[in-house]
């Protein structure tokens, strides 16, 4: 009875003291809600064109009721990285994903691994080599289009004659091969144009820089350069700046990085080949609520690219 | 009294106690004055308060340098209770990209915007003092330009002062009297976080890092 007398109301107060600690710790951590998640891993951001997904995919998302996951490596040939947020994420609960591929031969795996857990895959940027079906579909740059206005402006620009390079080629960034077929394709009707050299690409400026160096000095009569990615399109840039005869090589760019739509203004660079990021952003995330609402996604779409010049890039995209 | 009340008010007020003593500490957990003033000048070789999130972060001669040029590489500390405060550090770019400090950061993860917070920092391409907004997604706030270019290996002396959502953000090269200011309001801000050192597009080194509650 005397225990009693102790044991009780001591249990009692510790009970107290766990409860009032717990109720303290419950409220002061309990979290809002959360919205369901839609995962977006760009190669790479921090760029014109994948701010521009961004915002486009985030305007989607957000009138879907649907939170916009954003992560991307800190490079953009960063294969492993990629997958690693891209699996994280999904593991995390997100309901799709969309994946501009550092590597489209490098993410075949875990794309087969995701798809046959029914996770709705929109691939931007480039296309990878697996047909798409009800859980995989891509929105992507018309890369065919890229080469062909390259080609035609860079013909307008030499008068149909001359020596002219393509630089950036990777095998890594298969719509750079894309681009570059397309653009010899197209100049083939012009035969007063001979390509002179095609040069690989790199991400790192400065090695496409050095790469763009070299073939300027051993091509002396170069006309014009068509670079097929952001990277070269600097690299480049920087060499013909240096130059001091800015006008003698045409440079056609690809792609809008975060000063190349800048640099275009001021003259550095002829014209840039362009996609509209925003509308990649949005229709892609349109396709992935077509995925996870209906189980089944819409087939790949292609969006055209447009020929920047320094008249039109202030209105090209205005969103 | 009846035992069953004599234990039900024993627990109330056990309850009363341990909420009000778990409410109490839990104050001075998330004060946002708890380890302030802060200040790290890099003498000693234990960075272990520091979390790197992508980069080559390493300490030579009371100097953090990142030696990659890699997008987005982040190192932080702090508390995440931090709310207004001044970020103050000397800076000096290692090549073309950008590199300054992050501020009242949160959810931060390895990738090129992956964190909540605020950027102040150097850029070199067009030779401009910038400040913006990071949700994982960069959204540039304010731009202004350096009275002279950015040099590779160079001082730069930056503050960043933050009051609710009122940022300032100075810029001083080592051994020059031009400043250079920006100071504005950001709408929908982040409130408090941790404090990082960040570059982007470039190495970057960075000594006597210091934060300071602003009353």
């Amino acid at each position: 009875m005397r225990i009693h007398r102790i044991v009780r109301p001591s249990c009692a107060a510790l009970l107290g003291v766990v409860f009032g600690c717990l109720a303290v710790i419950f409220f002061s951590w309990r979290g809002s809600a959360s919205r369901p998640v839609i995962a977006f891993i760009p190669r790479t951001s921090g760029t014109n064109l994948t701010e521009d997904m961004r915002r486009g995919a985030q305007a989607a998302a957000q009138s879907a009721g649907y939170r916009l996951y954003w992560n991307a490596p800190t490079r953009e040939d960063d294969l492993d990285r990629q997958i690693e947020i891209a699996e994280t994420v999904v593991h995390r609960g997100a309901r799709a994903l969309i994946l501009g591929p550092s590597n489209p031969w490098g993410v075949v795996t875990m794309i087969d691994r995701l798809t046959n857990r029914k996770i709705p895959i929109v691939i931007v940027q480039a296309e990878v080599p697996i047909s798409a079906g009800s859980h995989l579909t891509s929105v992507t740059p018309d890369q065919e289009q890229f080469g062909r206005l390259a080609a035609e402006r860079i013909a307008q620009l030499t008068g149909g004659k001359g020596e002219v390079a393509i630089v950036g080629l990777g095998h890594g960034t298969p719509e750079s091969l894309l681009r570059a077929q397309s653009f010899m394709r197209t100049i083939a009707a012009y035969p007063g144009i001979e390509i002179v050299a095609q040069t690989p690409g790199s991400v790192q400026i400065p090695e496409a820089e050095q790469s763009t160096r070299e073939l300027v000095s051993k091509f002396p009569d170069l006309k014009a350069i068509f670079a097929l990615t952001a990277d070269a399109t600097q690299g480049a840039m920087l060499v013909l700046e240096a130059l001091n005869t800015p006008h003698s090589v045409a440079l056609v760019g690809s792609d809008r990085d975060l000063f190349l739509a800048l640099d275009l203004q001021e003259g550095k660079l002829d014209s840039l080949v362009a996609a509209d990021g925003y509308q990649i952003g949005y229709l892609a995330v349109e396709a992935a609520l077509d995925g996870i609402q209906k189980h089944s996604l819409p087939p790949p779409e292609h969006v055209g690219a447009v020929l920047l010049t320094r008249g039109t890039v202030v209105r090209a995209f205005s969103h | 009294m009846r035992p069953i009340i004599r234990d039900l008010i024993f627990f109330l007020a056990a309850a009363v106690v341990g909420s009000s003593a778990t409410a109490g500490s839990l104050y001075v957990l998330h004060s946002p004055s708890r380890g302030l003033p802060f200040h790290d000048n890099f003498v000693a070789d234990d960075v272990s308060q520091w979390a790197a999130y992508d980069g080559n972060w390493n300490v030579h001669g009371g100097v953090m340098v990142n030696e990659s040029n890699e997008r987005g590489a982040k190192l932080i500390t702090g508390s995440p209770f931090w709310a207004d405060y001044a970020l103050d550090a000397d800076i000096a770019l290692n090549s073309s990209g950008d590199a300054g400090m992050i501020a009242r950061v949160s959810d931060a993860e390895p990738g090129v915007d992956a964190y909540s917070g605020i950027y102040g920092g150097l850029r070199v391409r067009d030779k401009a003092l910038v400040l913006g907004v990071a949700d994982h997604g960069w959204s540039e706030t304010a731009a202004k330009p350096m009275p002279n270019p950015i040099l590779p290996n160079c001082w730069y002396h930056i503050r960043m002062e933050l009051r609710g959502c009122n940022i300032g953000l100075f810029a001083q090269q080592q051994g020059r009297s031009e400043k250079v200011s920006l100071e504005l309001a950001v709408p929908q801000c982040p409130v408090k976080g941790k404090v990082g050192l960040r570059s982007y597009d470039s190495g970057g080194q960075w000594k006597n890092v210091r934060v300071t509650m602003l009353k």
